[in-house]
């Protein structure tokens, strides 16, 4: 886990304090240190320290040479993997490659019951920093959904401490695959409770209206997706999927923390731009009563109280949101109006 | 002594507890009980909403919800925020969660509620019971360490390597490798 430090608590409370956008433009965004630098300046010292040329280097991260000069000038990879990619290209050890992760993608550290993790982390132990890439990448390649044993998934839950000693146990390529087919079923309920969470989540508030309120707030085509996915439990969790859906869904910001640990990541940062504005609308939100049972949408417990708009949240960010010149921000913006279809 | 999987509610009112077993069926509803309703798991103190909340199996993982209750539900020692108006919030259960119904804002204070534990792991046998009236001089030892029960709140569950224990006011309910001791 993180160590939170008393500036990123004091910027948190600062946040839910703010009675409105302007004071939160005005006394508490000049506070916040903006992620964006802090990636910027890691991943060009760690280009710039790289043997790599820019061309290999972005080759090894399966990105483009265009992306890889976006993150030179500061864009964030949106995806966990990319961090994981960048440290084995760059030849991180266990703690340097979580701290990119944590630090610096606001991501969960390696965790050995997800299966991508358990290879990085075998790799990173066992491999040479030149070729822990190229491994990686053969590794997984080798074991598809086959080698795992979905339905095992009854079986007891096994801790992540047990996991962990077992896998550093683990020397060589044979034993890897024995150790990954005799844990299939701890990989394939890695992410069994999140999915479980909104699923329930979603039964609880909208019962068949979940289509009805896709369509009626206009959802991106990956947003359905991803909840078609969850419902298969085949989704591998995304950071701003899961804050974008819990703003869909009209969640609170305690339970879209949730949601986000139940994915093994940090609940929501404070000390970024973009989270702090998230942050700041669940908050105001919550704190000013939206949501009240005055809408024309009925919920599945056919009550005359029951009534909300589920509208509400969403609209309330988005003007939050289009407030702002920031290009993350207008990015997620796409994501909310149903634009960004990547 | 074995261990047993389970998914299973304990309930203590009035000094005694209650098991329930929740595998049985998917969905179970907790409430007062009145003449007319009848909830699954029921309980009879007044401050505890007569549709207080509910338990559901979803995807293999059980949640508890609470319906907007009067006084409420605390999860592990929270109060389980149920979201804006009109909207539900499931909360995920695991072993050892406790829950208390029905105590208002004074859960520290009050003596009037209802609590419970969500249990995922049980043993094949009956709970040691004993009274704890000058809880002061008792401890609970599993072998190596041992827990002083003037520690604990008024209501306290505790799971150790292989055995748990209950506190409900003066009365201490104890499963598995673990035994009371006074201090001398």
């Amino acid at each position: 886990m993180i160590n939170i430090s008393n500036e990123t608590i004091f910027v948190k409370d600062q946040i839910s304090r703010c009675e409105d956008i302007d004071e939160l433009k005005e006394v508490v965004l000049p506070m916040i240190q903006d992620q964006k630098n802090l990636w910027q300046k890691k991943i060009n010292e760690i280009v710039s320290e790289s043997p790599l040329s820019k061309k290999v280097f972005a080759e090894k991260c399966h990105v483009s040479r265009v992306m890889l000069d976006k993150w030179l000038k500061g864009s964030i990879p949106r995806d966990r993997e990319k961090f994981i990619e960048v440290a084995l290209v760059a030849g991180y050890d266990l703690p340097e490659t979580n701290k990119l992760l944590t630090r610096y993608g606001r991501y969960s550290e390696l965790y050995s019951k997800t299966l991508g993790d358990c290879v990085a982390i075998y790799v990173i132990k066992n491999e040479p920093p030149e070729t822990r890439s190229e491994k990686y990448d053969e590794i997984l390649e080798k074991i598809n959904a086959e080698t795992l044993n979905i339905e095992g998934s009854d079986s007891p839950d096994i801790s992540t401490e047990i996991v962990n000693q077992k896998l550093y146990e683990v020397r060589n390529e044979d034993a890897l695959q024995r150790f990954i087919i005799e844990n299939s079923n701890v990989f394939s309920k890695a992410y069994s409770k999140l999915f479980a969470a909104v699923n329930m989540f979603i039964a609880a508030n909208y019962t068949e209206n979940v289509e009805k309120l896709s369509l009626g707030q206009g959802w991106s085509s990956s947003l359905k997706h991803t909840v078609y996915e969850i419902k298969n439990g085949t989704w591998h969790p995304n950071r701003n999927k899961i804050i974008s859906l819990g703003i869909h869904l009209s969640m609170t910001h305690e339970e879209v923390d949730e949601l986000l640990q139940l994915a093994h990541m940090e609940p929501l940062y404070s000390k970024n731009t973009f989270e702090g504005l998230i942050m700041f609308a669940l908050d105001s939100a919550e704190m000013e009563g939206r949501l009240r049972p005055d809408s024309h949408f009925e919920t599945n417990q056919n009550s005359s109280e029951n009534y909300f708009d589920p509208d509400d949240l969403l609209r309330y960010t988005l003007d939050i949101f289009r407030e702002f010149d920031d290009p993350e921000v207008k990015d997620f913006l796409k994501e909310l109006e149903g634009i960004n279809d990547e | 002594m074995s261990e047993i999987s389970c998914n299973k509610l304990l309930v203590l009112e009035s000094g005694r507890i209650k098991e329930y077993n929740l595998d049985e069926k998917p969905r179970w509803t907790v409430g007062r009980q009145t003449e007319d309703n009848h909830p699954d798991i029921s309980v009879s103190l007044k401050t505890v909403s007569r549709e207080q909340g509910v338990f559901e199996m979803k995807d293999g993982i059980w949640f508890y919800t609470d319906l907007n209750s009067l006084n409420g539900t605390y999860l592990n020692g929270k109060k389980i925020n149920a979201g804006f108006d009109g909207r539900r919030s499931p909360k995920i259960m695991d072993d050892s969660f406790t829950l208390v119904f029905g105590s208002g804002d004074s859960f520290y204070l009050s003596g009037f509620l209802i609590f419970a534990v969500f249990l995922k792991k049980d043993y094949d046998e009956d709970w040691r019971i004993y009274d704890i009236t000058n809880r002061n001089d008792f401890v609970v030892n599993d072998g190596n360490i041992n827990f002083e029960l003037k520690d604990l709140g008024l209501y306290a569950f505790k799971r150790t390597l292989d055995g748990m224990f209950l506190v409900s006011n003066n009365i201490l309910f104890l499963k598995g490798n673990l035994n009371l001791f006074q201090k001398k």
